[in-house]
């Protein structure tokens, strides 16, 4: 490099920097442009429905139609998506520079935000608005309610669900498992013959375990255990037995301690094996040719006479931050718009366009021609159940827990630790972190 | 010597060591100060002095972390920097179509560890996989096994894309080294009749010393601070087996939120990676 | 830098070897071009890989992972470039990775120059403030970082994430320049001083040039950390406008769900861009190191 490239790059940069300035203030317009008013309101907002999120192509224009219906309110709109807004969002409240508007998920990883004052309690917004009378179903507000307060709007469900692939039942003769001893028949006749009795990862493992040992349990008794007042016994003790026998007979596939839940579902899809338990997120994934085989059916009880279980809830949360609630104008357009993204509308276009339950609203509704008809199967599985409870994954634990439960629930698994060690180290963790929300 | 103002010279460093001061060594100095707290980012600090030091010096998983980034050091040692000499040694002898070879070379390189993470997890994939696939078609099925998960393979196999992607950095270090060495040498060791052994440990090794120390202590900070093939292929499961101090940190410090607990970590490893540094230069000096 | 040779001459060369040497030296060169070839063959079939991925869809990757694809349809890269917006993140990540490679090269050079080539106090202390920033895991420096932009109103902006990429790879820079202008002989330089050069010429007519080598692969390193940056480029940017490649190339993948096609090629669009330059950047550089060391 001679004397002119050098003198060249130090020419260079300044010209570099300012281009960059310009994009900057090119991608500010770009945020305020379509808005018809000078003075308008301008809120912040983030949030993770972006990309191949399944719920993405609904929510996304969700925000923008509503920018574009109100003429007074300006959305700057941030993205981050699936589990990295959990770092955005902690980055800019703890800069003071919470956005105004935000997704995230209930109690178990917003709890410090409610504690600290970061995203105020609006239980006065909620009691004083008459919209949302009914609006959502029964213990929608569970995850978000905190020592008496209520943070947020639910927008989103989750609800788990056992598929089973007719035609291979039929095929290797073995009956569609009601119970556990059934349950663990067909995974042994399976596996005998070569095929992978479960298209499942360490997720759908866990939350086998969670829905043996739920089914012996209502929501109330659920919650006692994760607040720590009644501690775990017999009841987890023997569907931790049961986990870990499935995994020793070989029920789960190779590598399932790894496997993402797209390659899981694959060997759904490819007609490699007959079952399947997981969160209804991944229901938009399933092979459409596969459709008419697949049934959605009660998960097996762990023993008669127990009632079906359905572990559902609400994950995702539409919140305010506590400087756009103290702003009167802005906490005006800020429930606007969260009243919007939570409403029934909202979630039928969910259901019909990104072909994943939201159960969130009271009142359900949608056209059946429309969707995939193994969400209808999900629907009605749902609707039926005679026990619906919460997952302790999403919902209960707090999230020092929830870091302790993954890895405990693989251990077992993986036959390290026994039933009784995991139901004890169980116990441990939730006396160290008991659940707190419900104190007053 | 004509001596100079030497104050000239505090231009050239004066501006960098602004811009280093303010945009990197203030906020490394927040790092330090927030490893003496205990924080989850939102809620207020609470100092504890040095409870996440001592907490680290009791904490299994962070012993086995470390054990596996050392492993991942030997691996640079043995394996990643070899080859990469190799490469740049038989590139700089103008092997035949040595200018497609150097580019895909470098692919690895400029792939991003998303790519190359993914390709590995269809390689090693119990069932899908091309590794127990072609074990099978060539009628070693009883070697096949679970590659991520099984505890005696597990901390090998997410070693490995690290190890690949890197060597065409190697490389291109070397390579760069190589074109100092001055043709005189060579041509006199030529002379000599030296054999390609003895030109490439008694000339050419030695000639390129200060690029093969940077090779080291590039090779050895990668090893500590990578963590997104961990995270990627495994997240340090199952059960913390496949844990490296990089992505213990940032599991600790990010997706747990014990942030002073993961700075501490940092801070532990900066110290560590400092050491072995310092060794590097030493026993590359001394020879 | 002293450059001894460490050999003996004439030793462990005896005549008799000759006879053998015809075979020894046929397997030596089988193995060599085993290596050279056998490397070649997979880091090439990585890139083939990836581009036959591009084509199919995810039932067709899990049934055949290492097959060739059903049908060559463009489809993944036209999604990818419309919906996923590729087109924008590109162009953001080429202004990116540009404008830091030249901020820090200049930084980092200039500083290597005084702390190489001359003594003064402080200097150990200087190096080693460097060196501490080549080992620090830098995933400790995204909280500081993130205040630090917001602090100067330059979150999510392209300027703030040059800033934090120039001081990101500002050390390693300073550390391996140093270390390679350490090793230029000083003969040169004092006989330019002599000539009544100042430390601008000597900089500019003599260390740069001798550097080039190292230089060149100087900025190829920040290219890569920069280019394939994504942590701090999440935290930093979330406005869709200023979003890089790796953030493009993340939406693709889902906690639930990942259309390996699509990321597929999205991998392709970023790496031929990093390959053309690469390839235009080499001829330079190997020019210039032929060119460099004989001329000074």
């Amino acid at each position: 490099m001679g004397k002119k490239s050098l003198l060249y790059s130090l020419l260079i940069i300044p010209v570099l920097l300012v281009s960059a300035c310009q994009q900057e203030e090119a991608a500010e317009e770009g945020k305020t442009d379509g808005n018809e008013q000078e003075d308008a309101l301008t809120l912040d907002v983030l949030h993770s429905f972006t990309g191949e999120q399944p719920q993405a192509p609904v929510i996304e224009p969700a925000f923008e139609t509503f920018d574009e219906e109100h003429s007074d309110i300006n959305l700057q709109i941030e993205t981050a998506g699936g589990n990295d807004i959990e770092q955005v969002l902690r980055t800019q409240v703890s800069a003071d520079d919470a956005p105004d508007v935000f997704t995230h998920w209930g109690m178990r990883r917003s709890e410090s935000y409610f504690q600290n004052g970061d995203i105020p309690d609006i239980s006065e917004l909620i009691e004083s608005d008459s919209e949302l009378e009914g609006m959502f179903r029964e213990g929608s507000y569970t995850p978000v309610t905190y020592q008496g307060g209520v943070f947020g709007l639910p927008i989103l469900s989750y609800s788990y669900h056992f598929i089973v692939n007719t035609e291979m039942f039929e095929e290797y003769e073995v009956s569609v498992p009601t119970n556990y001893d059934e349950l663990k028949e067909a995974v042994t006749t399976f596996q005998e013959n070569g095929v992978i009795p479960f298209a499942a990862n360490n997720h759908s493992a866990r939350y086998m375990l969670l829905n043996l040992f739920s089914q012996h349990k209502t929501q109330e008794e659920m919650i006692e255990h994760a607040t720590g007042e009644e501690p775990f016994g017999d009841a987890l003790y023997t569907a931790a037995e049961r986990v870990q026998e499935l995994a020793e007979l070989g029920a789960f596939p190779d590598g399932y301690m790894s496997m993402e839940s797209a390659q899981a579902v694959q060997l759904l899809n490819a007609g490699q094996s007959p079952m399947y338990y997981q969160m209804d997120w991944t229901l938009g994934h399933l092979d459409e040719n596969q459709m008419e085989k697949l049934d959605i059916i009660p998960f097996p009880l762990a023993s008669d006479g127990l009632p079906q279980t359905t572990i559902s809830g609400n994950g995702q949360f539409i919140y305010m931050s506590n400087e756009a609630y103290e702003d009167p104008d802005k906490r005006e357009a800020a429930w606007e718009l969260m009243k919007k993204i939570a409403s029934p509308e909202i979630g039928r276009q969910i259901i019909e366009e990104a072909s994943v339950l939201d159960l969130s609203n009271s009142e359900v509704e949608f056209d059946e021609s429309n969707v995939n008809p193994i969400l209808v199967e999900a629907f009605e599985d749902q609707q039926s159940a005679e026990n619906i409870v919460p997952s302790y994954d999403e919902e209960l634990f707090a999230s020092e827990v929830e870091n302790e439960y993954w890895p405990l629930v693989d251990s077992l698994l993986l036959g390290d630790i026994t039933p009784q060690e995991f139901v004890d180290e169980m116990n441990n963790i939730i006396q160290e972190y008991p659940n707190v929300q419900f104190d007053e | 010597m004509v001596q100079q103002n030497r104050w000239t010279l505090s231009l050239f460093a004066i501006p960098t060591l602004l811009f280093y001061l303010y945009f990197f060594i203030s906020p490394l100095t927040n790092t330090l100060f927030d490893s003496f707290v205990e924080w989850d980012g939102i809620s207020d600090k609470v100092f504890i002095f040095l409870n996440n030091y001592m907490e680290i010096l009791q904490d299994p998983v962070f012993y086995s972390a470390l054990l596996n980034s050392f492993y991942w050091v030997a691996l640079v040692i043995t394996v990643q920097i070899p080859i990469g000499f190799f490469l740049a040694y038989f590139l700089y002898q103008k092997v035949k179509g040595f200018r497609i070879l150097r580019t895909v070379y470098f692919i690895p390189v400029v792939t991003s560890s998303v790519a190359i993470a993914l390709i590995f997890s269809f390689i090693y994939d119990p069932i899908f996989g091309l590794l127990n696939n072609t074990l099978n078609i060539i009628g070693l099925g009883h070697l096949t096994t679970d590659w991520l998960a099984n505890p005696v393979t597990a901390v090998t196999a997410v070693a490995l894309p690290f190890v690949w992607n890197f060597i065409g950095l190697m490389m291109i270090i070397l390579y760069s080294g190589l074109q100092t060495v001055p043709d005189e040498l060579i041509e006199a060791g030529e002379m000599d009749g030296v054999n390609a052994r003895q030109k490439i440990v008694h000339i050419i090794l030695p000639s390129i010393k200060p690029v093969l120390t940077i090779c080291l202590v590039l090779g050895v900070t990668y090893a500590f601070k990578q963590f997104d093939y961990v995270l990627l292929l495994t997240n340090g499961g199952p059960v913390h087996l496949t844990e490296v101090s990089g992505s213990y940190m940032y599991n600790q410090g990010f997706s747990e939120n014990n942030y002073g607990y993961g700075n501490a970590i940092a801070i532990t490893m900066m110290v560590i990676v400092v050491g072995l540094a310092f060794i590097i230069n030493k026993v590359l000096k001394e020879d | 830098m002293e450059t001894k040779p460490g050999y003996e001459p004439g030793s462990n060369t005896p005549v008799y070897v000759e006879e053998k040497k015809s075979l020894k030296h046929h397997v030596a060169k089988f193995l060599k071009y085993t290596f050279i070839w056998g490397f070649f063959a997979l880091n090439f079939g990585l890139f083939l890989w990836i581009l036959m991925t591009s084509f199919k869809e995810n039932s067709e990757i899990f049934a055949n992972p290492f097959g060739l694809p059903e049908s060559y349809n463009f489809e993944n890269f036209y999604k990818v470039l419309t919906e996923g917006n590729m087109g924008l993140y590109l162009l953001n990540s080429l202004i990116v990775t540009m404008a830091t490679i030249f901020l820090c090269m200049s930084l980092a050079a200039t500083i290597s120059f005084v702390i190489s080539r001359f003594k003064f106090k402080g200097k150990q202390f200087m190096y080693l403030l460097f060196v501490i920033g080549v080992t620090i895991p830098l995933q400790s420096l995204i909280f500081p970082m993130f205040f630090r932009m917001h602090q100067i109103g330059l979150r999510d902006t392209l300027l703030g994430i040059i800033i934090v990429y120039t001081a990101l790879n500002l050390p390693k820079t300073v550390f391996l320049l140093v270390g390679f202008m350490k090793g230029i002989p000083r003969e040169m330089e004092e006989a330019a001083f002599i000539d009544g050069c100042n430390y601008w010429q000597i900089f500019s007519k003599i260390i740069m040039p001798m550097s080039k080598p190292m230089l060149a692969t100087a900025g190829i390193l920040i290219f890569l950390s920069t280019w394939n940056e994504y942590i701090f480029a999440t935290v930093l940017l979330s406005s869709d406008a200023v979003q890089t490649l790796p953030l493009g190339l993340a939406n693709f993948q889902t906690d639930h769900v990942s259309q390996y096609g699509l990321v597929s090629a999205g991998i392709i669009i970023s790496i031929i861009p990093i390959l053309i330059v690469y390839i235009i950047f080499q001829e330079q550089v190997v020019k210039g190191m032929t060119s460099g060391s004989v001329k000074g």
